[in-house]
């Protein structure tokens, strides 16, 4: 052979950047609407947006044979599963005071040390199980998190026990076969250190907290919903201790656009104090919940409720479309 | 490597720069599945702009580790919706993509990649295709610099012996038709 065997695997390059569609050029329509989704919106909502535009896209264009969206699969029930509304009972507190009061009591609390966090339950409506829509059950799933010695992080995902709105969702749920049980191995996901959202522990003062926070999300421009998904983020990563927590509830008392929704029970069974606050920048108004444990301050658990406008998802409104809880049942046996 | 603070307009800034080099990255290893790389690269550029405040000065190599990962990822769970979805559905998931966009009379060069372990496979391409150099390659690959100079050393071997063995079986061919 007279050229050498890279060379020769060069010659057979299948996408040479000379030409087709990904010949190197100026970025196209998508790659631009992809850069502004992830500037607009941060990592996760970005994800979750271009499905929207997806379900969008179908729907306008009466298609339904796209994968990745939950259009594709119609059933009976007129709408996809969605759990019930957490219910809380309002309680006449002003947000500043309420969380000023926490941020206090836990200011007192001893200082341990940030640990890993362990685990977490969590439902999406856009999160597909086994890489099918499921719209005729609400399967949660259930996330163990490990963390090795050099930063790794490993989640290891289960199914929870599915759930149905009506006895007609289960009906169409047992004729679709059951597609997924509780237990089932859901995969397994590694998050190298390097990429880890929150890579250091978290600070103990306020200030240093909300510039924390501000690394991995933009809480300047994204305003106070931005603040709620790094809240969230942050509990996926660390259970914080006391000194923490006070630092966190001080970035939260300090937000505007915070209602203190009321008192009631997470979907877990544990008194928990809620919190609200809306945007539209994921385009649809959308209202995020922190549900907060009414003696400590820690976040017990997060939502996502579509208020006024479905847009394209096949749910009535109010719904809620995401939910996490944490510490409930996961991670801890 | 030298990490640099990263702004909004310098991440746009290595997005431009580097958006189609990622793209094909993913079309060389999805057979050509255009949309589909579209997708992945979406996910890599998620993950780099979490960490925009620490983007290496060279972004490049450092992108293609992250997008083995988001590949790596993808193929397991593309087998976990195999194993899990129903019959009829399992069989559009797994039928393949358009078949590559390969310059004419080069399958057998892929062919004969094919017969290599995937770690050989991906050392290969990151050199052929994406030009690496042993530098480049040790941070995609994530290992020392000398490592990756072994890796590449010995995967070029074999590939070599197979490539071999894969060219006479195809002068033998063209002789019998």
């Amino acid at each position: 052979m007279t050229i050498d065997e890279l060379e020769l695997l060069a010659r057979a390059d299948p996408a040479p950047a000379s030409s087709g569609p990904w010949s190197d050029r100026p970025l196209d329509g998508r790659a631009r609407q992809d850069l502004e989704l992830l500037r607009e919106h941060g990592p996760l909502q970005a994800l979750v947006r271009r499905r929207w535009l997806l379900g969008a896209a179908a729907a306008a264009a009466g298609v339904l044979a796209l994968s990745a969206v939950w259009l594709v699969r119609p059933v009976d029930p007129a709408y996809a599963a969605t759990p019930p509304p957490a219910e809380f009972s309002a309680i006449g507190a002003d947000p500043a005071t309420l969380l000023g009061d926490l941020a206090s009591e836990a200011a007192e609390g001893p200082a341990g040390e940030a640990e890993p966090a362990t685990g977490w339950e969590e439902w999406s409506l856009s999160t597909q199980v086994a890489g099918v829509d499921v719209t005729s059950a609400v399967v949660p799933q259930e996330v163990a998190r490990t963390v090795a010695a050099d930063g790794d992080a490993t989640l290891r995902t289960v199914a929870g026990t599915p759930s149905f709105p009506s006895q007609e969702y289960e009906r169409a749920w047992r004729r679709d076969g059951e597609p997924v049980s509780a237990g089932d191995d859901l995969g397994t996901l590694t998050v190298p250190a390097d990429q880890a959202l929150f890579p250091d522990p978290p600070p103990t003062t306020a200030e240093a907290m909300r510039e924390y926070l501000a690394r991995a999300h933009p809480l300047d421009e994204g305003g106070t919903s931005q603040l709620f998904v790094a809240v969230t983020d942050l509990a996926r990563e660390w259970t914080l201790d006391a000194p923490q927590r006070a630092a966190l509830l001080e970035v939260l008392a300090a937000a505007p656009d915070v209602e203190v929704v009321g008192e009631g029970v997470d979907r877990a069974g544990r008194p928990g104090v809620a919190l609200a606050t809306e945007s539209d920048r994921t385009g649809l108004p959308t209202r995020y919940l922190l549900v907060l444990d009414p003696a400590s301050g820690a976040v017990l658990a997060a939502e996502q409720q579509l208020t006024t406008d479905p847009g394209a998802l096949d749910v009535p409104v109010p719904s809620t479309i995401a939910y996490t809880l944490f510490g409930a049942r996961t991670g801890d046996g | 490597m030298q990490p640099v603070a990263s702004t909004d307009a310098e991440f746009s800034a290595v997005y431009t720069d580097t958006y189609w080099p990622v793209m094909r990255y993913f079309v060389r290893r999805l057979a050509g599945d255009a949309e589909h790389a579209r997708d992945l690269t979406a996910e890599v550029f998620a993950v780099a702009w979490r960490r925009r405040s620490a983007l290496p000065a060279e972004p490049l190599p450092w992108l293609y580790e992250v997008a083995r990962r988001v590949l790596s990822n993808e193929r397991r769970s593309e087998r976990r919706r195999a194993r899990l979805t129903e019959a009829v559905r399992q069989q559009e998931l797994v039928q393949q993509p358009d078949p590559v966009h390969a310059p004419q009379g080069t399958d057998w060069v892929h062919h004969a990649l094919e017969h290599l372990s995937e770690s050989d496979q991906e050392v290969l391409r990151l050199a052929a295709w994406e030009e690496l150099t042993t530098d480049q390659l040790a941070v995609a690959l994530r290992c020392s610099r000398s490592a990756a100079a072994m890796r590449l050393h010995r995967a070029r071997e074999r590939f070599r012996a197979v490539l071999d063995r894969e060219h006479e079986l195809q002068q033998a061919r063209r002789r019998s038709r």
